[in-house]
């Protein structure tokens, strides 16, 4: 488990020292904040390890706001402890008798993991909502389109003049729409439910591959794409950098207007490696930017989004990384994931 | 009879147009209902084919705008969703009937003659 994040607040004296002599023994790399706010702690910016939020028993009214917080992925930030007497639906409650190091270990310990698997079952479930809601639509509606299509094609006269062609025509577009639909859904789920080992991997050659398939596109939207002259080692899947890199390109080039200016970036931050696909376009509505990287478990609450970014938000997040979006000084639009260097 | 059909998915929206071309309808097809109230303003529709889900609009809303009125088309609300549940609501929200995809020539065929139905009802008035 990562170095955790403790957050007390509230504690009485004898509380704080039972916290401070445990994580001294049993936790010595993690992290105490002593809070006197919820909106405080909720300001705090999120650690990248596991957070705890510990509180006295007489903040009831905290302890019921401290389990409603949620993280920058809208699943609940922490688990909640309580030091005092009485008892809490919401939280574990360790009465004064038991302030020991060694049993509050156990319950930290005890809920970080609950908490972890909190939120991978509530993410799990959003998966499936999301996948049962494109299914419900997305897949649903061209396949109906192919049956009604067929029913249209039993009864057409011999001599249809172009009906037929364009009938066909729409069977073609509705198959490939459901197959790319079903290919992008399953690789998250694989890509989601499969343990993986991140290797090193030469960023330039897998931006290189991404760049040949769709230079079709790039030809045909007449864009400039212009790359660094050296590229760093990164620690990934070489397959789920690809499909980063695909859907962020494939948007700039749909995006970044005719004969668009793309500039691939790449700079070395403080956690790692930031890559950034800047182009000349009109760039996201302000209200619409909120929405943008929408974790791919909680699409199912928006009503039409669009999968791409959703794949790029999970992908990131499953090597460990991050993603986002700024409007540039320039006027153009950044699109940007940051990743863990290479391991040595 | 004039129909106009809202729906955000353009080869159902074509493919339908088709069909109810082969039934001897006009018909018009838009993707939002921006382009739908525009298109009311200056074509005579006899009745509206309305998809709920229109991307980021929602079809219901739109009929809610429409039943606000004096006087607007007989709509009949397409769905993917359950036909329970879509049936009532649109029942409830003033829609003639509703249509679940996928359906089939003759399911569209009882709607149109719904729509011509009503239109010789109200014209009697």
């Amino acid at each position: 488990m990562a170095n955790p994040r403790f957050f007390l607040m509230q504690l009485s004296a004898p509380a704080r020292a039972a916290v401070n002599a445990t994580v001294l023994e049993a936790f010595p790399e993690a992290e105490v904040v002593e809070v006197g706010t919820m909106e405080e702690a909720e300001r705090t910016a999120a650690a990248a390890g596991p957070e705890l939020l510990v509180l006295d028993a007489s903040a009831s009214a905290q302890v019921i706001e401290g389990t409603r917080i949620a993280g920058r992925d809208g699943l609940p930030r922490w688990p909640v402890i309580v030091l005092g007497r009485g008892a809490s639906d919401l939280a574990e409650t360790v009465p004064p008798d038991d302030w020991n190091p060694r049993h509050l270990a156990y319950v930290f310990r005890a809920a970080l993991q609950q908490h972890e698997l909190l939120c991978e079952n509530l993410r799990l479930r959003g998966d499936m909502k999301t996948v049962a809601r494109r299914f419900s639509h997305d897949v649903y509606t061209p396949i109906g389109c192919i049956l009604t299509s067929a029913s249209v094609l039993k009864v057409l006269p011999s001599d249809p003049g172009q009906s037929r062609e364009v009938i066909v025509q729409g069977i073609a577009e509705s198959a490939t729409e459901i197959f790319q639909l079903v290919e992008r859904l399953s690789f998250v789920l694989r890509a989601s439910a499969d343990s993986f080992a991140p290797s090193e991997v030469e960023m330039g050659e897998v931006f290189a591959a991404v760049r040949n398939q769709l230079e079709a596109d790039i030809l045909k939207v007449g864009a400039t794409v212009s790359t660094p002259s050296s590229w760093p080692k990164v620690s990934g899947v070489p397959q789920w950098l690809k499909v980063i890199w695909w859907n962020l390109l494939g948007n700039a080039l749909k995006h970044g207007g005719p004969a668009g200016q793309i500039r691939i970036a790449w700079s070395a931050e403080d956690d790692g490696q930031r890559f950034s696909v800047i182009d000349s376009g009109a760039g996201v509505k302000p209200e619409m930017q909120a929405e943008l990287f929408r974790p791919f478990d909680q699409l199912h609450r928006q009503q039409r989004p669009g999968l791409g970014l959703a794949i790029v938000h999970r992908l990131t997040a499953l090597q460990g990384g991050r993603c986002g979006y700024y409007r540039t000084l320039e006027g153009g639009t950044c699109f940007h994931f940051t990743l863990p260097p290479a391991r040595s | 009879m004039n129909i106009l059909i809202v729906d955000d998915h353009p080869n159902l929206a074509r493919i339908t147009a088709l069909a109810l071309r082969g039934m001897g309808c006009l018909t018009f097809t838009v993707r939002s209902t921006a382009a739908a109230d525009r298109l009311l303003g200056t074509e005579a529709i006899d009745g509206i084919f309305l998809d709920v889900n229109l991307g980021a609009e929602s079809g219901w809303d739109f009929l809610s705008t429409l039943a606000a009125r004096v006087a607007w088309p007989p709509v009949i609300m397409f769905t993917a969703g359950s036909r329970e549940e879509v049936a009532a609501e649109a029942l409830r929200r003033g829609a003639l009937g509703c249509l679940v995809k996928p359906f089939n020539l003759e399911e569209l065929r009882q709607q149109i003659d719904r729509i011509a139905q009503h239109r010789r009802e109200h014209s009697r008035c």
